[in-house]
């Protein structure tokens, strides 16, 4: 019972947040710049639209484009154009603003509440097809229309809704364009590698089929996991069926991992149509020459040879929106103010602002834009605006496609070869898995050494592990960046800086809370782990990064078996480093101190080791290996601030499974998943690399329950099935 | 260990029943006032929708609390139940081409996903629940992540593009619902703690292997928790997947589901009744404090938060006062880095 | 008198150590025995096949005429043998009298027992077994708060309340006070004589063994050396040789 009276505190609460409305919203709408004219202006009432929009979270930016691409139309409609005509009169245009946070349920809410709350007349789309899902059923529900521009994904028009239009191309005819340049160009085969999540899922299903439509053969199709690291397996399968063509679809991040596969394998098929990123000059700098000669569909730009009587050409869009807000406009701005502008069209084509009206104004529209054509098929989807295609020319991205809108020529890359032969099967295959597993094992091997020996001899399991790494890369990054130096040479000094972040990370944090139990330290660390990735954010922005290592490219063993030459020197410097751990471990005093304080603290305290020292050099050490292990890994590495926690769960599931301190545990363990992963990838079509994440712990989990001493016997031995 | 709220004067009070007796009334009188909620004009469908949002976590904060809290088994792959019930009931609802299209009303579907949840929950924890400690803990997170691919990769639950559910908003009802089960789920968890069952899950936490000897099947109970939490969680799952309209792998199984019921938990009181209920409420309210101020810092400060509770409020809010809970030191206990057990023989044979 | 519990066999084995080599123990109904060895002979290994704690490598146990050797602990248990540990398993967080009464012979509550409070039977039982301890002053405190001592006692506590026909203690002397001792003695003989409940007691203090128990047993490296009435095996060379080495010297 008086446990029920700190439900006291939460009725407090709960009363307290609905009186304010709920939500994270204190009433007022988000506005800054953004203009709000009313009657008194010289209009004779105002058309009131509601958008919720990410201003925060991991849609900032494109929310932040999308909302000053309605503004844009605001400013426009209310200053030059003189106000929506309807019915003789003239009515000023008002968006109420809120921030969605970048989360679907979220903006779902938000979306209810400007129809509910603020009662406005109409609704204008959040930013990603996954926010737009949810707040589009809560338009539908409440039959208030929503009109659109950046949510493309498929799922969302099949759902019969009659209440939700959009002006962009939808996301299975992305790749039509190019396909059709492509098959033009005589391509006659083609292989597809998607991400397998719904928006690019989407664009993968409407590739296999615009393919089909021109005659060109698939080949194969591949799907990974987001967050992937490794995407060597899919491109090793790809290049030995030496097709035509590469679609790949995924997220900005994919395009760095393809174009970085591709090279390092010796992979480069004729044309290399990436589904997100050609179109982003970032990429473009990242890659540098690599990505020279890749195609990528873009909804929109401004050197498109689109026009239309509100805005004029592209060009001149692009001048207006640009002298409103400092900076020329991306493709979510253009198709945000389309958007706007559709429905603009249409209200005033209806004569009113009632819903039924307006929508059979949608369904009848077409238009001639600055954005391309606009007229909405009976799902709600712009039909009629084919997706533009652009391909990287020495530097430059230009459009190549369609020919409406294009403005140069597709050129066949310089590096591009007519295929190898025939694919391989059979041993070579089997000798292919085998490189790449017992590669991936290299590279497993020195992430984990850090990780096992910390938690055998110190008991703290480290969940900035994932991190660490990060900071050993970005290091490495950042050595590249001011010096020009290879990551294989910057390695030895991250080392050192590495070694002294261990030890000030030891003294401050673990020390004090080394009496306490495991969960006690795993969850500091993961308090730890969270800090860091806000840290590496602030400093070096959510961007992906990589390094540029000389030591690359395959060695081609048979036409069909390549070695990674990157991860082959990896695996190198790990068999060392784990030889060099061993000696040290055995051989010198200092090692002995370390395994005598592993098995008993206690009894180690009273034969003279000055323990706590001991652990700080442990885990200064460690650390050191970690960051280490950053800066060989990163030239093969997605670096960025939150790809850390995969990594620490790899760590984790290895050492569990081989046994704690062991240096042969982690060298065994990091092998056999290497191996297993590497076999699954290649040797199951499709979903192959998808299943080598659920391997991994698989393999864990039946490893704890059946061997629950470990594989290995570690320094500590433990027994996971004992009280 | 609260020192200054252990002064004989509270003490007197709360165990002269009176803080119990003030709980009561106050609970009743916050249960009342939120049933009659909606009835108020200035009640919208967007605040019943946050409520409805934050009794989720709630109800997934209090489930989670049964294994973690109460048995001192640390799930970290508690939002698979979650995804779990969503699915199902995707795909029992669902219309989409890309899915088994059965066409189900909402109200069977979401029981029949807790169901599988449930199922799911006896079969795997009867495997993972032979393992202790961490690789407890490392083990279900590894299920979550399984999980999450094996729905990507299958077939029939429509794969990476996800399932779409007919929209059907109505808010209150929803908000009730979710209202009277997490009631009644806390109203649960107060009668089993007060049960024979609930005192051996008690002693399970404390001592597994001593409440093993003294007669307690250990494996029947802890499994039948871990079971009932899973189908509970589950349940929250599939009226959340059909509020939300929509599932796809990634947002129905979703780390953070579960770092939120463990922060809940251990912030409200470890092994408490009402300690995931105010763990949820207050976390939720903080989030809405830093992020709306401190925009680019609030994963520093939510960082910096776990670490203050586990370190200086190991035994939550709740539990300052309620002693039946446990604290995150104790949790474990086996692992503790110092091996500070004399008399501790047992690698004698 | 019938065997209450009979082990036949027992072998134990740790990697490459052989803990405990075909080792045979009978303890009859109503029967005090002892049993004990140097450190390291298998005492406490022997205890954890018993009670099931530890499976076996081969051999067989037999309780009550029931086969136990795949036996789980709480079946063991609930078939009527309790044991108390080496390193005192109490609840340390519950009170007392929280920690007698999660020791309740748990056959038989069938699913409704398990989900009622306590009921008045089981507190009575509390409550005399406590002042039966000398512990009923302490009924409201924190387990973690006891002496050793007392802990001890509620141990054995803990092992009486499900009325077990026979109660493996393990070291229940060890870090008690030498008065304290002969209180347990005189406790433990009561239970004998009043329910009948046979003991097997792993110790090192010789002596309580003998004045408590009609048969003592004694193990050396993980087989039986000895076994008979106490007097006998203290006299018995080979076991004095055994605990003190080649020179024999006597005394304790």
């Amino acid at each position: 019972m008086r446990r029920l009276t700190s439900l006291f505190g939460a009725a407090a609460a709960l009363v307290a947040l609905s009186g304010c409305g709920g939500a994270s919203q204190d009433g007022s709408p988000a506005s800054d710049g953004s203009p709000t004219t009313g009657p008194g202006d010289g209009f004779a009432g105002t058309v009131r639209i509601g958008a919720a929009l990410s201003e925060t979270g991991k849609f900032a930016v494109e929310g932040r484009d999308s909302r000053q691409g309605y503004d844009t139309w605001v400013r426009w409609v209310n200053e030059e154009y003189g106000g929506i005509e309807i019915d003789g009169a003239r009515y000023a245009a008002e968006i109420i603003y809120y921030d969605d946070e970048s989360d679907a349920d979220t903006a779902a809410n938000l979306v209810q509440r400007l129809i509910d709350e603020d009662r406005v007349d109409f609704l204008l789309g959040p930013y990603s097809s996954g926010l737009t899902t949810g707040a589009s059923a809560i338009a539908e529900a409440n039959n208030v229309i929503m009109v659109e521009g950046n949510g493309t994904s498929d799922t969302m028009f099949e759902r019969g809704f009659r209440n939700l239009f959009l002006v962009a191309t939808i996301a299975s005819d992305y790749t039509k364009s190019g396909i059709e340049l492509l098959a033009a160009e005589g391509a006659t085969s083609a292989v597809i590698a998607y991400e397998d999540t719904s928006f690019p899922t989407s664009v993968a299903n409407g590739a296999i089929r615009h393919l089909e439509d021109n005659g060109i053969e698939v080949l194969a199709v591949e799907t990974y996991p987001k967050d992937i690291q490794d995407i060597s397996a899919i491109m090793t399968k790809f290049r030995d069926l030496a097709p035509d063509i590469f679609v790949g679809g995924g997220h900005y991040n994919d395009a760095v991992l393809f174009v970085n596969s591709a090279k390092e394998l010796g992979f480069a098929p004729e044309g290399m149509l990436i589904t997100v990123g050609p179109s982003n000059p970032k990429l473009v700098d990242e890659l540098g020459e690599d990505v020279y000669g890749v195609l990528g569909p873009t909804q929109w730009e401004p050197v498109m040879a689109y026009e239309g009587p509100y805005f004029g050409t592209a060009s001149q869009y692009a001048a207006y929106y640009e002298n409103l807000w400092g900076e020329p406009p991306v493709y979510q701005a253009a198709s945000a103010t389309a958007a706007a502008l559709a429905l603009h069209l249409a209200i005033e084509a209806a004569g009113t602002t009632d819903t039924d009206t307006v929508r059979e104004a949608l369904y009848s529209l077409q238009a001639d834009t600055f954005y391309g054509p606009i007229s909405f098929d009976d799902r709600g989807v712009n039909t009629a605006k084919p997706m533009g295609t652009v391909q990287v020319q020495d530097g430059r991205i230009l459009v190549v496609a369609p020919a409406a809108a294009a403005v140069a020529e597709y050129s066949l890359p310089g590096t591009a070869t007519f295929g190898r032969g025939a694919s391989s099967f059979g041993i070579d295959q089997l000798a292919q898995a085998l490189i790449n597993g017992i590669a991936l094992g290299g590279m497993y091997t020195i992430l984990v050494l850090g990780f096992s020996i910390i938690w055998g001899v110190m008991g703290v399991i480290n969940f900035a592990h994932g991190e660490f790494v990060m900071i050993g890369a970005y290091l490495a990054w950042l050595a590249g960046e001011v010096w020009g130096v290879d990551p294989f040479a910057s390695a030895p000094l991250v080392f050192v800086v590495m070694l002294a972040l261990g030890y000030a990370t030891q003294r401050l944090v673990v020390n004090p809370i080394l009496d306490r139990s495991h969960l006690v330290s795993l969850l500091v660390m993961f308090g730890v782990a969270i800090m860091l990735q806000n840290a590496m954010k602030l400093i070096f922005s959510a961007d992906f990064r990589r390094t540029d290592t000389a030591v690359g490219g395959v060695w081609e063993l048979t036409q069909g078996v390549t070695v990674p030459v990157t991860r082959f020197w990896i695996l190198i410097v790990a068999l060392a480093v784990a030889a060099a751990l061993t000696l040290f471990l055995v051989h010198t005093r200092l090692g002995k101190s370390i395994r005598a304080a592993a098995q008993n603290r206690e009894a180690a305290g009273i034969v003279g080791i000055n323990v706590s020292r001991v652990y700080a050099v442990t885990f200064a050490i460690c650390i050191g290996l970690t960051g280490l292990a950053g800066a060989l890994i990163s030239p093969v590495l997605a670096i960025q601030p939150f790809q850390g926690p995969p990594l620490t769960l790899k760590a984790f599931a290895i050492t569990a499974m081989a046994g704690l301190g062991s240096v042969r545990g982690a060298l065994g363990g990091a092998m056999v998943l290497g191996i297993v992963e590497a076999g699954l990838a290649i040797y199951i079509p499709r979903i192959g690399t998808n299943l080598a994440v659920v391997a991994s712990f698989v393999f864990l989990v039946a490893a704890l329950i059946l061997r629950p001493q470990g594989i290995f016997r570690g320094l500590r031995p433990v027994d996971a099935t004992a009280s | 260990m609260g020192r200054g709220l252990s002064s004989r004067t509270l003490r007197g009070f709360v165990a002269g029943g009176r803080l119990g007796q003030v709980g009561w009334t106050a609970s009743v009188a916050i249960l009342v006032f939120l049933f009659l909620l909606p009835l108020l004009p200035s009640v919208t469908n967007s605040t019943l929708f946050t409520l409805t949002l934050m009794l989720t976590t709630v109800g997934v904060a209090v489930n989670w609390n049964l294994t973690g809290g109460f048995t001192g088994y640390v799930d970290f792959g508690h939002a698979v139940w979650f995804g779990i019930g969503a699915y199902t009931t995707a795909i029992l609802v669902s219309l989409q081409s890309n899915g088994p299209q059965i066409g189900w009303s909402p109200i069977p579907a979401i029981g029949l996903g807790a169901l599988v949840a449930g199922l799911l929950a006896a079969l795997i924890g009867r495997a993972t629940m032979r393992l202790k400690g961490p690789y407890f803990s490392i083990a279900m997170l590894g299920t979550f992540v399984a999980m999450r691919e094996i729905v990507r990769v299958s077939g029939f639950t429509g794969g990476g593009v996800g399932l779409t559910l007919p929209p059907y908003l109505n808010r209150p009802l929803f908000y009730y619902i979710q209202l009277v089960l997490v009631a009644a789920l806390v109203m649960f968890t107060w009668w089993l703690r007060r049960t024979r069952f609930g005192a051996a899950l008690v002693a399970i936490r404390e001592d597994e292997i001593g409440a093993e000897m003294r007669g307690i099947d250990t494996t029947s109970f802890k499994v039948s928790v871990f079971s009932f939490a899973g189908f509970s969680t589950g349940l929250f799952g599939g009226l959340w997947a059909y509020q939300n309209t929509f599932v796809d792998p990634d947002i129905a199984f979703v780390e953070v589901r579960t770092v939120d019921a463990v922060m809940s938990t251990m912030l409200g009181g470890l092994g408490t009744v009402a300690g995931p209920v105010v763990g949820a409420v207050v976390l939720y309210w903080l989030r809405e404090v830093l992020w709306a101020n401190l925009l680019d810092y609030h994963l520093l400060t939510q960082g910096a938060l776990l670490i203050v509770i586990v370190l200086f409020i190991p035994r939550g809010l709740v539990g300052i006062f309620d002693r039946r809970g446990t604290s995150v030191n104790a949790l474990w206990g086996r692992w503790l880095v110092r091996r500070a057990d004399p008399g501790r023989k047992e690698d004698e044979p | 008198m019938t065997a209450l519990l009979e082990a036949r066999g027992v072998v134990k084995r740790f990697g490459g150590l052989t803990a405990l080599d075909r080792v045979d123990i009978t303890v009859g109904e109503g029967e005090m025995v002892g049993l004990i060895g140097p450190n390291g002979s298998g005492k406490t290994t022997l205890f954890d096949c018993l009670s099931r704690v530890s499976s076996v490598d081969a051999g067989s146990i037999t309780f009550d005429g029931i086969d136990i050797t795949r036996h789980r602990p709480h079946q063991v248990a609930r078939l009527g043998m309790s044991r108390t540990f080496q390193v005192i398993r109490v609840y340390r967080d519950l009170t007392v009298s929280e920690n007698m009464e999660l020791s309740i012979q748990w056959e038989g509550l069938g699913v409704p027992g398990l989900f009622t409070k306590a009921d008045p039977g089981t507190r009575r039982k509390v409550e005399s077994l406590l002042e039966f301890l000398l512990l009923a002053p302490l009924a409201n405190e924190r387990a973690g708060v006891l002496s050793g001592g007392q802990r001890r006692l509620l141990e054995i506590g803990m092992a009486l309340m499900s009325e077990p026909r026979l109660v493996l203690l393990d070291e229940a002397t060890s870090g008690v006070n030498p008065t304290l001792v002969v209180e347990i003695a005189d406790r433990l003989r009561e239970v004998n004589r009043t329910a009948g409940v046979a003991f097997l007691l792993v110790e090192h203090n010789v002596r309580f063994v003998a004045d408590l128990c009609q048969r003592v047993v004694v193990l050396d490296q993980g087989a039986k050396l000895a076994e008979g009435p106490p007097r006998r095996i203290m006299e018995d060379p080979a076991v004095v040789e055994a605990y003190f080495g080649a020179e024999g010297e006597g005394g304790k």
